[in-house]
């Protein structure tokens, strides 16, 4: 696991380096946009936490060259500016997620490990939450490398929470995610099957746990 | 309506249709004072005249009691002559030609007919008679001519087939002025005020001033440069803003990770929700700075998916608090509005019921058409914490809450003023507070 880190605050830097570091592998800084890609051509990276506000210009304008690599590194963006056109912009350029400042350190370390978590799943079909591991090529979830068997519908409502663990997954989201445009949706279906993977998944010895929200919709936590 | 108010197209149809009816009125009227009467309006006139003033007799003979007009016209043209004849007699007045004398008395057969005198150097009407068949009465008159003035005060006295036709057309000349110059002036100004209507929040857009009437086009610059100043004025504004809001969160950012390194568990917790209170204050005030600062882009606009996203954010705020949310609404409920500031708005008010009355546990929001968003919790209430409108004020909070801001409620209230939504506190029937917002449909 190799991370970036791009901000150009002298003591936020360092501090944002060693605490990546401690939690997830080994991290290197970065103060500026030129330095930024000159490191991105070196080597890859698996995760980049950068900070928009850098002395020599907007770093948006990196995120789409980082887009283009082999293999993509997650993208987590720290700003300060929570104009809601602002955070728009980032995502819209292909930030996997954004973080306000100021931040709760675990916070932090949290949304760090959810983007690389998805990332991970895009580009190599495995992500895990607690004890379990969910295969998106062999479309098998195991608890403790035991592999569960799931019908077809709550397979894929699995994978939909997996893939924003730590996330609330809105109703709509999992119908979409669940039912193709022939399907007739019933409105309760969603519930039923849920409820169902639910007792699959304790009976199974999951430590994984889903939420409901009522009108709302789910959330999958450790 | 005053007459200041008065639509500038509708003076100047009237000014328009008046000039145009008035030198039709003067060309009709140098007509008439150029050509002037051959002879045949007046005589129309006298014979008009005489057939009033004729009785007949028992014996069917013709006699003249002269109208008080005819009495006049007689003193007027001192040559005036005249003969009236019936199938039984006949009358006479003046000084009868000696041609006319010698078939007098005579009654012939009703049929048009015109004399003409032609001794001068141009032709003259003498007598014209134009008899139906059933006529009884034949009236032979002559040596009366009318001035132009005369001409004029006849033809208004007793409209003849030109003259109306000349106050038709005015007419209509007047009616079409009326309706057409209007919009010929109004289509323009109605083009260039949809425009500007168009032009709304979004930054760069202009009216076009190339195709605008000469007359407008000041206006649209003017109104382009006004626009100018306005992108600018809130260009700069933004990037204050965001200046304000960097400048702000990177210290305290700075300081939340200095934070970690305290050893003592409990003045850190302490220290830490002091940090997370001040950053929740710098983060309200650019909210409500930005919300009294900043253009909003207004558009039709499902609550439902944006009070959902709102709700969805505080989630995880929610649940640290042992807090469970619940959305109540499915069927679309469409309003004219801001997303981001309705989502703004919400986030403040789930906040507030999350930190106010998280204590009952649970915190209901409700979407209901026409346009009602309800946030209802169930803890202890606003009670008398707060005295009427002062909720909504910058900084007010309750007496024994130490933790809030004051802003919320002012964010909302803002939110809830730029839409023109009603916003209504209320106790939660058991107990908490309800807050609702009914925005128009």
């Amino acid at each position: 696991m190799r991370l970036l880190v791009i901000e150009d605050d002298a003591s936020l830097g360092p501090w944002l380096r060693d605490a990546l570091e401690a939690a997830l592998g080994g991290a290197d800084l970065v103060t500026t946009l030129d330095e930024a890609q000159a490191a991105l051509q070196v080597r890859p990276f698996d995760l980049v936490v950068m900070d928009r506000r850098l002395p020599d210009g907007d770093a948006v304008t990196l995120i789409a060259s980082m887009r283009r690599l082999t293999p993509r590194p997650s993208i987590l963006v720290l700003t300060a500016l929570d104009d809601p056109n602002d955070i728009a912009k980032a995502l819209d350029a292909g930030a996997d997620d954004y973080l306000a400042k100021p931040f709760e350190p675990v916070e932090l370390i949290a949304r760090a490990r959810a983007v690389l978590r998805r990332n991970q799943l895009d580009q190599k079909g495995m992500t895990s939450v607690a004890n379990l591991r969910f295969d998106t090529f062999a479309r098998t979830a195991y608890v403790d490398d035991h592999p569960l068997i799931l019908p077809r519908r709550e397979l894929a409502l699995l994978e939909a929470l997996m893939r924003r663990a730590g996330q609330v997954v809105l109703r709509e989201a999992l119908d979409n995610a669940v039912y193709g445009f022939d399907d007739e949706i019933q409105s309760n279906a969603i519930d039923a099957h849920l409820s169902r993977l639910r007792k699959r998944l304790r009976e199974a010895g999951c430590r994984a746990e889903i939420k409901a929200l009522r009108g709302i919709g789910y959330l999958m936590s450790e | 309506m005053s007459l200041k108010s008065r639509s500038i197209a509708s003076s100047a149809a009237m000014l328009l249709g008046g000039l145009i009816s008035a030198l039709l009125f003067c060309l009709f009227l140098g007509f008439i004072a150029f050509y002037g009467d051959d002879g045949a309006l007046a005589q129309y006139d006298m014979a008009a005249e005489i057939k009033r003033s004729v009785r007949t007799d028992e014996a069917g003979r013709p006699q003249i009691a002269p109208t008080r007009r005819l009495l006049r016209f007689q003193r007027q043209f001192p040559a005036l002559w005249y003969v009236v004849t019936t199938p039984k007699g006949s009358v006479s007045y003046g000084e009868i030609p000696a041609r006319v004398a010698a078939g007098r008395a005579l009654w012939d057969a009703p049929q048009p007919r015109s004399t003409y005198d032609a001794g001068g150097s141009e032709l003259r009407l003498v007598q014209s008679t134009r008899a139906g068949e059933g006529a009884s009465v034949l009236i032979e008159v002559g040596g009366a001519i009318y001035s132009s003035a005369e001409t004029v005060v006849s033809l208004l006295r007793e409209p003849d087939m030109t003259s109306t036709l000349l106050v038709a057309v005015m007419t209509i000349i007047i009616l079409a002025t009326i309706l057409v110059v209007p919009t010929l002036i109004v289509r323009p100004v109605r083009r260039a005020a949809a425009a500007a209507e168009d032009i709304g929040a979004r930054d760069g857009v202009r009216l076009p001033v190339d195709n605008q009437p000469t007359e407008l086009k000041p206006l649209a610059v003017a109104f382009n440069r006004a626009l100018d100043r306005i992108d600018a004025a809130t260009a700069e504004q933004r990037r204050f803003l965001s200046n304000a809001a960097h400048e702000l969160r990177t210290p305290l950012t700075r300081l939340r990770t200095r934070l970690e390194r305290v050893e003592d568990r409990e003045i850190k917790a302490e220290l830490v929700g002091e940090l997370h209170s001040l950053s929740a204050t710098v983060t309200m005030l650019l909210q409500l700075a930005r919300l009294t600062s900043q253009p909003m882009e207004m558009q039709r606009i499902d609550l439902v998916p944006v009070v959902r996203d709102a709700v969805a954010r505080e989630v995880p705020t929610a649940l640290a608090s042992g807090v469970e949310l619940e959305l109540r609404g499915e069927a679309p409920v469409t309003v004219s509005g801001s997303a981001q500031a309705i989502g703004i708005g919400l986030s403040n008010l789930l906040r507030n019921a999350i930190q106010h009355g998280g204590s009952g546990g649970r915190v209901v929001i409700e979407v209901a058409a026409p346009g009602r968003v309800s946030v209802i919790d169930f803890g202890p209430g606003i009670g008398t914490a707060y005295d009427g409108r002062a909720v909504v004020e910058p900084f007010a909070r309750g007496k024994q809450d130490a933790a809030g801001t004051g802003l919320g409620l002012a964010i909302v209230a803002q939110v809830a003023a730029l839409h023109g939504a009603g916003l209504a506190i209320e106790e939660t029937p058991g107990g908490g507070t309800t807050v609702t917002l009914n925005f128009p449909h």
